[in-house]
């Protein structure tokens, strides 16, 4: 075993401690907890793969370590753009909810006027 | 009583959004009073005492939680009016640029159903800007009348009313952040079918307070435009509900 897979192997088993860690203290919610395991998992694959991978290298003409950073690159912009789209998401739905409970609690205090004018309490 | 009934003859609400603009709003407020409508401020998480003063002014107030931008407040204000039984609606600045004795100018065309949503021009009442501002100015004004079939000059205009139709179709789609608000929302008024016509002003100097944007927010929200625009261009306009 190369250092490098030793280092990778290290790497991989610490995110895999980190994010049972978050989900235990619910800092990170089991769905997203899996695509980290998955990343992770592909990882581990992965280095035990790297003569695996150096042979796709050779393949198409470029040196191993390159194309696993090209590997790595490519996968986190994927996950950077798939938490983009989830995020903007999220801010719509609370960005209706704050609009939704200004429109309610406008409805609310409707109420309590009619019941003040009906309750006959002393209101200016 | 601050709510008046909306039920019988008078059927326009006034949506102001409003941030930060305690030193003007009860002024904008009394200058509607010769409208005959509610007057509904719509306080985008102001940190100052904007909502406490609207209130006081007899205003019908809603305050939302935390600032979420110009769109959103108008989106709430026009939602307000239409439970209220508002069949038209005239939205205008908190800072006291807009002068309500123009309102019914803007209601003009919307009553005599030329048109869903009137828009206030500014330039087309000698609205003086800088040259910077004034060329992204005429590339929105442009583009927004390739899209509406209509001579728009002024698309950033806030100052607009809203019929019916609008009123009915316009508040689900409603973008929330600046510029948005304003550019975009023709677009989007522009693929509903609404019919938009633009309707001169003569703008006020703001009466107090300062402009909600700085430069570099400004580049931020001018940027932001760009890539909305880009991508109604290629047929992307978001159209899916959250």
């Amino acid at each position: 075993m190369s250092s490098l897979t030793v280092f990778l192997l290290i790497v991989a088993a610490l995110v895999a401690v980190v994010v049972l860690e978050f989900v235990r203290t619910k800092r990170l919610r089991a769905r997203y907890a899996l695509m980290w395991i998955a990343i992770s998992v592909g990882g581990l694959v992965g280095v035990v793969a790297l003569p695996l991978i150096d042979w796709v290298a050779d393949q198409i003409g470029v040196t191993g370590p390159s194309l696993f950073l090209l590997t790595i690159v490519v996968l986190t912009t994927m996950l950077g753009m798939g938490l983009t789209l989830h995020l903007t998401r999220l801010e719509q739905r609370t960005e209706r909810l704050a609009q939704e409970m200004a429109l309610l609690r406008r409805r609310i205090e409707d109420v309590e006027d009619v019941e003040d004018v009906e309750g006959g309490s002393a209101r200016p | 009583m601050r709510r008046r009934n909306l039920d019988d003859v008078n059927v326009l609400a006034v949506v102001v959004p409003a941030l930060n603009e305690a030193a003007t709003i009860a002024a904008v407020i009394e200058s509607c009073a010769p409208l005959g409508a509610v007057v509904i401020v719509v306080d985008d998480g102001s940190t100052d005492d904007t909502a406490r003063v609207a209130r006081l002014s007899g205003a019908d107030v809603l305050r939302l939680p935390y600032n979420l931008g110009v769109g959103a407040a108008v989106r709430v204000g026009l939602l307000r009016a239409r439970s209220l039984g508002a069949t038209e609606v005239v939205v205008m600045d908190a800072d006291g640029q807009h002068d309500a004795a123009h309102a019914s100018l803007l209601l003009e065309p919307v009553r005599a159903g030329r048109c869903d949503l009137a828009v206030g021009s500014r330039f087309a009442a000698g609205y003086r800007v800088g040259p910077a501002r004034r060329f992204i100015m005429v590339r929105f004004a442009r583009l927004a009348s390739r899209r509406l079939g209509t001579t728009i000059t002024d698309a950033t205009s806030g100052f607009r009313a809203f019929g019916a139709k609008a009123l009915e179709v316009l508040p689900e789609r409603y973008p929330t952040e600046y510029l948005s608000d304003t550019v975009e929302t023709l677009l989007i008024a522009a693929e509903l079918g609404l019919r938009v016509e633009e309707v001169p002003v003569v703008m006020r100097v703001r009466q107090g307070g300062r402009p909600s944007n700085g430069a570099f927010a400004s580049a931020y929200h001018l940027g932001r435009m760009v890539t909305v625009l880009l991508a109604s261009l290629l047929g992307l306009s978001g159209r899916r509900a959250p």
